[in-house]
């Protein structure tokens, strides 16, 4: 292990201070809507918001700690890694608990802990290291394939879980990270191509009969309106009588009396759009947009094409989540258990989360060895 | 290594430009859902967490134009239920049930159903929420709501109407004047959780119901008793289909009374109908209503009937208007005249009334003479005061359903019609338009709207709003109406209304009976006798007219039947309104004479019957134009026998015709 340079001065200068300001942000945010979506206003502090801020500085401390080791270390031990992936994955078979259908959960008593969040992680340094390697060479069907093989591990067994949304997020950031890796276009109109063939099969063969009940609700909400549909009416209402400044902080009506499902995790957005209306939701996507602007930019300046995958792993992992849970707060995306990261309560999320950025603020801080 | 960096920066370009793509997409859908869909939304919030219970307002009182109450609001309560609320949902049911007198186990499908509320019966009285509200159970609720009573059953019927389980008015004043007696309800508006449960001390909304304004008839609650007790008497004697009578002061319009009989019970207006009794249970639910629809007709303002010899007033009055006659003018009844090619009969055409002034023309309601006038005034004339004394249009009175009667256009009038309009006939009216076009006539020729309402009041009696009369046209000269009232006076003095003379007043009138027009043919022993009079000639102050449909007895002429009914409500009328009777000599005289009591003489013979009638002290008269001899059955007779009647009054025979 290179444990040197702890305290090298010009690499505390190259901290991006912009995103520690943004998840700053986001997470103060995210606090203040789980205090109103957990009902701070007659019950006072609760016990989700201590979570979150115990979480909060585990995350930070964790930060703190990925800054004095500079990335490569975790490179150099990318198949340590990519194996111990699998046995926490592996893992939740054995000691996992059963949330919703899923056995996605290992429970620790007073907290429980989600690994495939944890693995998302472990999942980009690995598979990072696995595509710098193949840089370039990924025209041939003799590369490409052993990328396929190497993701498809992880993503099966999580598929076993079953977590599907949990697999789309992997897929999108295998697929994101080969694109930045310089996949072929070919293979990117060949995939594209074989998806939309493939759909009936899907629909007919593969999908679940309530992950279709999810697909048909989502295009059509009034014909499930006591489950998912009804959930994404609830929604679109509470955050639709919002309107353009919100009904204030803590006063959401439809939060307030409780007509908001799984407000204070999955829905966190639904509470921000009526308390705060649509300035409050814009300032958080503008918050997002700013945070993957600076992934791309620290991406640009990676001192080693690993570095720069990692960004484009991690940035894939948050535009997927903020995509997809704000998207289905508004009714533009099916309904799937994805958290919007930093907001939604949940500890190992938060954690996790923050710790990716740590991998981001770390690459960044490495940039442009060759400066002097 | 260069061109790998390209690629690389290139790649990251397009990653870049798709997030703008995708958080565009975010940021449009949001301006969608917050701004320009936002008032849906916020709706549809709104709706989730409040519930709107509806407070009843009261409904206005309806008085008589003394004060009196006619139609009151009593309290009464709509008991609900919050099934969340409810512990015991079997307790609950089975004290509903119990205390309601409704079926158990559908009281309890309804306290189980998942709903904020479910309303179990509507005008509950306060005697059953008392005992409810003892037995302490959680999740019931009582509100507060009214229910429409009238302190007097089949008074004034048609009139005030009757309302429905929700209080609004279905017929009568009850619909025309609804929307000032509804008044509007008031709103609690409580925020409940999505569980269902009501926020303790959250935002309670409470609008206030403001109560209905309370309404003022015209109608006069002692005169309408005095029309609704001759008018039911009537009825029986008559053995009747319906008897109708309208008191309407002629200078303003105002109705001050207006009666049928047979009627319905207000207070239970969905009551199987006396005459349907015996069959009503095995009659279908459409038959059912087809008979209470019939009943709840008013005959005075919804029918229509051919007014014949009535109508003779209109001839008339405008025969002297237009100067074609005058009262001394001479006229010559030779008992039937030919008009294009047909034979119209007079009433008396078996004893032709032969030589006559206009004036005992009129008395005795002779048909040629009005043949004459109509001729004289031609269709044209005619048809056009027909129309301004308000025939064929609705006189607009603020009762439902008002039929506005058939009346030639005058391109259809050939010389037959013509005549046979001028004495009543082919022409068909309304009660009310009748009554409404002679108090015209009577009160110096001004054409008033019928009213019903005097003024709206609120609860401390301030007045709120007054209907004023209203004068549709002036018709007739002041001078005609002078006249027309002392040959009106003439007919009940001398002539066929002697029948509706009371000692001591002058009253003037015109007697009518027609032939009912059944599928557009005359039918034959169906008539409808009536009689129209106003008092005092001089000064009118009460016109009344009655309407006798389908009299069953032997007697059917308006002088004979109608006549006396007038005679009587105009008799309690007049003293009621304290206009002091100015008795002639010879009438002060005749009312010293002792009272005898009438004797029994039907089904006597006809000499027996005169002999006892001599006995009592009394004269006679054979009613009708029959052939009779001394041996001739005696049918029926007027007064009944038991009345009381001064010495000397004439009693009406009716007697079997000898048969040709």
């Amino acid at each position: 292990m290179k444990l040197n340079s702890i305290i090298d001065r010009k690499l505390l200068r190259n901290i991006d201070i912009v995103i520690i300001i943004t998840i700053v942000l986001l997470i103060t945010i995210g606090l203040l809507a789980i205090a109103s979506a957990t009902g701070v206003t007659h019950s006072g502090i609760t016990k989700n918001v201590k979570i979150q801020v115990i979480a909060f500085v585990l995350g930070t401390i964790a930060i703190l700690i990925i800054l004095f080791i500079d990335y490569n270390n975790f490179g150099d031990n990318h198949k340590l890694i990519y194996i111990v992936n699998i046995i926490l994955l592996l893992s939740v078979f054995v000691f996992g608990s059963k949330i919703k259908g899923a056995k996605s959960w290992i429970d620790f008593g007073p907290m429980s802990f989600q690994p495939s969040e944890a693995v998302k992680i472990g999942f980009i340094l690995c598979f990072a290291k696995f595509l710098e390697s193949r840089k370039n060479k990924l025209d041939k069907l003799t590369e490409v394939a052993p990328a396929l093989l190497y993701i498809s591990v992880p993503i099966a067994l999580i598929q076993l879980q079953p977590d599907t949304g949990t697999v789309l997020v992997y897929v999108f950031i295998a697929a994101l990270m080969m694109f930045a890796a310089g996949l072929n276009y070919k293979y990117i109109i060949v995939s594209i191509g074989t998806l939309i063939a493939s759909a009936p099969i899907l629909w007919f063969f593969v999908l679940k009969t309530h992950q279709k009940n999810r697909f048909l609700a989502f295009i059509n909400p009034a014909s499930d309106p006591m489950g998912k549909g009804w959930q994404v009416l609830q929604s679109k209402t509470a955050i639709g009588s919002g309107q353009f400044w919100g009904k204030g902080l803590f006063n959401g009506t439809m939060n307030n009396l409780g007509f908001i499902p799984e407000r204070h995790n999955d829905f966190i957005f639904s509470v921000i759009g009526e308390e705060l209306g649509l300035i409050g939701g814009v300032f958080v996507i503008l918050l997002f947009l700013l945070l993957l602007f600076r992934c791309i930019h620290i991406a640009k300046v990676a001192k080693d094409d690993y570095g720069m995958l990692i960004c484009v792993g991690v940035m894939a992992m948050y535009l997927f989540h903020v995509f997809e849970n704000i998207g289905m707060t508004i009714g533009v995306m099916p309904v799937t258990g994805i958290p919007l990261p930093f907001i939604s309560y949940g500890g190992s999320s938060l954690l996790f989360n923050m710790i990716a950025i740590g991998l981001i603020i770390n690459v960044g801080m490495r940039r442009q060895v060759i400066r002097f | 290594m260069s061109s790998v960096k390209r690629t690389v920066k290139k790649r990251l370009i397009v990653l870049l430009a798709g997030f703008f793509a995708v958080y565009f997409a975010l940021v449009g859908r949001l301006v969608f859902i917050q701004i320009i869909n936002s008032s849906e939304y916020r709706q549809k919030a709104m709706e989730q967490w409040t519930k709107d219970t509806v407070v009843k307002s009261r409904r206005g009182i309806i008085y008589d134009r003394n004060g009196k109450e006619l139609a009151i609001s009593a309290t009464a309560y709509e008991v609900s239920v919050s099934p969340a609320n409810v512990k015991d949902p079997e307790a609950v049911a089975q004290a509903l049930s119990e205390v309601l007198g409704l079926d158990e186990q559908a009281v309890l499908e309804k306290v189980k159903t998942k709903k904020a509320s479910v309303t179990i019966m509507k005008n509950v009285d306060s005697e059953k929420v008392k005992l409810l509200r003892e037995k302490e159970l959680k999740g019931l609720s009582f509100a507060d709501g009214s229910k429409r009573f009238y302190p007097q059953a089949n008074f004034a019927a048609f009139v005030l109407g009757f309302t429905n389980i929700d209080n609004e008015g279905l017929n009568g004043a009850e619909l025309t004047y609804n929307k000032y007696l509804t008044g509007y309800p008031g709103r609690i508006i409580n925020m409940y959780d999505a569980h269902g449960k009501e926020l303790p001390g959250s935002d309670t909304k409470y609008y206030e119901p403001k109560d209905g304004l309370n309404l003022v008839l015209t109608v006069d609650e002692v005169i309408q008793h005095f029309a609704e007790k001759h008018v039911e008497n009537a009825w029986v004697e008559n053995k009747a289909k319906s008897v109708t009578a309208i008191v309407m002061d002629p200078n303003n319009g105002d109705i001050l009374a207006m009666a049928s009989k047979p009627d319905y019970d207000n207070n239970d207006y969905k009551k199987a109908p006396e005459q349907y009794l015996g069959n009503w249970d095995s009659m279908s639910s459409k038959e059912r209503q087809d008979v209470l629809n019939s009943i709840w007709r008013n005959p005075a303002v919804n029918d229509t009937y051919e007014p014949g010899s009535t109508f003779k007033i209109i001839t008339s009055a405008v025969g002297i208007e237009e100067g074609v006659v005058k009262p001394e003018d001479k006229f010559y009844c030779a008992g039937s005249v030919m008009i294009g090619g047909k034979r119209l009969k007079c009433w008396r055409s078996h004893n032709p009334h032969g030589s006559q002034t206009f004036v005992e023309g009129v008395m005795s309601s002779c048909n040629p003479v009005f043949i004459a006038v109509g001729e004289k005034l031609g269709a044209e004339k005619f048809y056009k005061y027909i129309r301004a004394f308000g025939f064929g249009e609705k006189t607009n009175i603020m009762l439902p359903g008002e039929a506005p009667g058939i009346v030639r256009g005058v391109g259809a009038v050939g010389p037959v019609e013509l005549a046979t309009t001028s004495f009543g006939q082919g022409i068909s009216v309304t009660p009310i338009q009748l009554i409404t076009a002679v108090a015209a006539i009577a009160n110096g020729g001004k054409l008033m709207e019928p009213r019903i309402a005097k003024k709206l009041i609120d609860n401390e009696g301030n007045t709120v709003y007054e209907f004023e009369p209203r004068m549709v046209r002036q018709v007739i000269s002041k001078e005609t109406s002078d006249t027309m009232r002392s040959i009106l006076e003439s007919v009940v003095a001398f002539g066929t209304g002697n029948k509706a003379y009371i000692p001591g007043y002058k009253i003037a009138g015109k007697t009518g009976t027609a032939q009912k027009v059944e599928n557009k043919v005359y039918a034959a022993g169906k008539y409808i006798s009536s009689f129209l009079g106003f008092a005092p000639a001089n000064d009118p102050k009460v016109i009344v007219l009655v309407v006798i449909d389908e009299p069953g007895g032997a007697i059917y002429y308006g002088g004979q039947i109608a006549a006396p009914v007038v005679g009587n409500i105009m008799s309690d009328t007049l003293r009621y309104l304290d206009i002091k009777p100015q008795y002639t000599e010879e009438e002060a005289k005749l009312m010293q004479r002792p009272a005898v009591v009438v004797p029994e003489i039907r089904n006597m013979s006809l000499k027996d019957a005169i002999i006892k009638i001599h006995e009592a002290g009394l004269k006679y008269s054979v009613e009708g134009e029959v052939d009779y001899t001394n041996s001739s059955l005696v049918l029926d007779q007027i007064p009944k026998s038991g009345s009381n009647v001064n010495e000397g009054t004439t009693v009406i025979l009716a007697v079997k015709p000898v048969e040709q």
